[in-house]
Order: C-alpha cells, then sequence, then structure tokens
C-alpha cells in the first residue's frame, strides 16, 4: 500500500476551475498587445454543477499576475437541449429525460447544456 | 475596450494532464475505469468483493483510491492483499488528473490490465474531472433512493457502465428498480446496468465477465 497525497489543502471543485482557468489565461495575457483583463467570459452548459458565487470567491482567491487581478468572471448559463437523429426534432430538456418528444425515439444527441468553455477575454487597449 | 476570443475549456489544464495519462495507458493497452458515486454506496465493498476475484482470473490490476484525509479505504483492501494506492486529496471533493498522474509514478503499466479508480465519495464533482480513464462508472445504491440518476445526469451521461449496487435490501426499502433503470436509461439509453450486492455477492459475476470484455478490448484496440 502507498500513499500519494494533495499538496496544500483545497476546498470545493469550484476553486479547481479557478486555478485550471487561471492557468490556461497566464501564458495568453503574456502578449504585450494585451492590456489588464476586465472581463472573462465563461460559457458554462446546465449539465454542469457550478455555483457562481463560490466560483467568483474561488477566482479571487487565486494568485495571478497583473494583468488578470482586476478581471471580473461573466458566467453565461446554457440550456440543456437534445436533437432526435431520428426526426431531428430540438427541444430543451427540463424533466431528466433526453427522449425525443415527437416522435419517442431514445436515440438523441445533446447540443446544448454541455459546454464548459472560456469562451473570451475583454481587456483595456495599450 | 479590446476582446481576445479564447474558446478553451474551463479545465483545460487538468485536462491536458489526463490526456497524457489516457496516452500512456493506450500505449500499454492497460485499462482505467473511474469508479463514481455517493459516500457509502459501496465502492470499496465491491473491490473488496472483486478484487480477488480479478486476481483469480489473473488480471493484473491496480486499486487508487482516494479519501479527503484518511488510509481506511486502502487498509481494507491492503488486509486482502490487493494491490492499492492511497489518494489522500486534502479539502478536495474529487481527484483530479496531476492527483492520477502522480499516484501512477510507481506502477508499472506493461505489467497491468487493470487501473480501478475508487472516486471521493461523492456524486457531483468528480464526474467533472476527467482522470484519462476510459470509462466511468456510475455506482448507485438502493438505501439512497431511485431518483439518484435524473438529479445527477452528468455521470449518467456520462457513464459507460451504471452499477446498482445493495439490491439485498430491496424487501426493506420503498425503492423502485424499474423507475431508477428508466430514469438512466432516459438520460443514456446506452449504459449498462448491472444490479449487483456486495452483501451477498448476486450479479458480481456480471461484472467479472464484462470487465474481461473490456480488458480484451482495449489490448486488442492498442496491439
Ligand atoms: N446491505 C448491504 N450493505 C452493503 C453493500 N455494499 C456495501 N455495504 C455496506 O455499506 C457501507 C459502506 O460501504 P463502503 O464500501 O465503505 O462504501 P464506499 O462507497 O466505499 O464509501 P466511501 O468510500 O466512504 O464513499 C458499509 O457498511 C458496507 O458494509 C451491500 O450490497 N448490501
Ligand atoms: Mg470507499
Ligand atoms: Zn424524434
Amino acid at each position: 500500500m502507498y500513499y500519494s497525497s494533495a499538496g496544500g489543502s483545497r476546498i470545493m471543485h469550484e476553486i479547481k476551475f479557478a486555478e485550471n482557468i487561471v492557468k490556461t489565461l497566464e501564458p495568453v495575457v503574456k502578449d504585450p498587445g494585451i492590456g489588464n483583463v476586465k472581463k472573462i467570459c465563461l460559457e458554462v452548459g446546465k449539465m454542469h454543477y457550478i455555483v457562481p458565487e463560490i466560483l467568483e470567491t474561488g477566482f479571487k482567491g487565486t494568485p495571478r499576475s497583473r494583468k488578470l487581478r482586476r478581471a471580473e468572471l461573466e458566467i453565461k448559463v446554457l440550456p440543456l437541449k437534445v436533437r432526435c437523429r431520428n426526426c431531428s426534432t430540438e427541444r430543451e430538456v427540463e424533466e431528466m429525460d433526453f427522449t425525443c418528444g415527437s416522435c419517442g425515439k431514445s436515440d438523441t444527441e445533446i447540443t446544448s447544456g454541455k459546454e464548459f468553455t472560456i469562451s473570451k477575454i475583454e481587456y483595456s487597449d495599450r | 475596450m479590446a476582446f481576445k476570443v479564447i474558446k478553451e475549456n474551463i479545465l483545460r489544464a487538468n485536462d491536458d494532464v489526463a490526456q497524457s495519462i489516457r496516452k500512456r495507458l493506450d500505449a500499454q493497452g492497460t485499462l482505467m475505469i473511474n469508479i463514481i458515486s455517493s459516500p457509502g454506496a459501496g465502492k470499496t465493498a465491491f473491490l473488496e468483493r472483486t478484487g480477488p476475484l480479478l486476481r483469480e482470473e489473473g488480471i493484473a490490476f491496480v486499486v487508487l483510491t482516494g479519501d479527503c484525509f484518511t488510509s481506511r479505504d486502502a487498509e481494507r483492501m491492503d488486509a486482502l492483499g490487493l494491490p492499492v494506492v492511497q489518494i489522500n486529496t486534502g479539502n478536495a471533493c474529487h481527484i483530479d488528473a496531476q492527483l492520477i498522474d502522480s499516484a501512477m509514478k510507481g506502477i508499472d503499466l506493461a505489467g497491468t490490465d487493470l487501473i480501478v479508480v475508487e472516486n471521493v465519495g461523492n456524486l457531483v464533482c468528480p464526474a467533472e474531472f476527467d482522470l484519462g480513464e476510459d470509462m466511468k462508472i456510475a455506482f448507485l445504491s438502493t438505501a439512497e433512493g431511485h431518483d439518484k440518476p435524473s438529479k445527477y445526469p452528468l455521470l449518467i451521461e456520462e457513464g459507460k457502465l451504471a452499477i446498482i449496487n445493495k439490491t439485498d435490501l430491496l424487501p426493506y426499502l420503498d425503492f423502485d428498480a424499474q423507475y431508477c433503470r428508466e430514469s438512466i436509461k432516459k438520460v443514456n439509453p446506452g449504459i449498462k446496468i448491472l444490479e449487483i450486492s456486495c452483501r451477498t455477492g448476486d450479479g458480481i459475476d456480471g461484472f467479472i465477465d464484462w470487465i474481461k470484455d473490456e480488458i480484451k478490448i482495449k489490448k486488442e484496440k492498442n496491439a
């Protein structure tokens, strides 16, 4: 039996999300053409569990470089939608039933609701 | 104000590590499964049951078990002589790819058919993190109630296998097994469902057959 342990202590998964966002954006903002970042726009589908307030708190607590320090998160939640592979009907899912409402077939695909993206950043011109 | 389109996954940093793990597993044809359940659904009991059977089948496997602080689960498996690595996640409610990457350091992949990850007991957060696994297993139990698939659809939607454990308790519960199965299929019609009891051993054979097939498929795919 071996041990493998997380260094330091972290709390919720939103904090991990915040750290991942910073890790992804640090190399991007190294570009001298990019000034201080004002806004980080996120698109998160309904299938994901995010409490925006915890993500924001997590983000505030994540160490980051000067250009990212003043940035605010804008979280856009996208609805859960499926499209039928049989009759092409697309609809929003409310009760957790992905079956096609039109023809009753279960062969549907998710067209919206699994997004988990940093869509863009807004920054001041130099 | 200027803007730049990024279009990167929020968990990009995690996913990069997960992809590198997946590559290493694929290169050796090692199958990795990620078992996710709420606390106490019976993941460790399941490994105590299946571990000795896997060994009898000649399958070389390692269990990576996640817990916030304790090593109780690893000790339970260690007592049976099962190869196990304890991953302590600290305050985190899930295992991420980085933790798997570190835990894999001592494992000889070439000599390993199967890596089983017992995630931290939690139906929400672990489903969000790609660990480089071949498949997620949604591990439910009758004592939790039949409405869990609808409440935690992400895991069900991404899972390849759903296990419903503790069927020995059915006579004492108002668990509606048909409703549970239907609500799983409403989210993921392609998922396989196994009903088992780690107490009586009912249905365990079905899992052993299934995993043997999956190990074979993975080996052939990467031969
Ligand atoms: N009756 C019954 N009890 C079970 C069964 N499987 C597990 N248990 C019991 O359920 C309790 C929790 O089991 P564990 O194996 O510790 O569950 P776990 O999912 O590993 O729990 P965490 O790792 O803490 O999330 C224990 O008391 C087990 O003995 C089963 O099939 N039937
Ligand atoms: Mg356990
Ligand atoms: Zn249809």
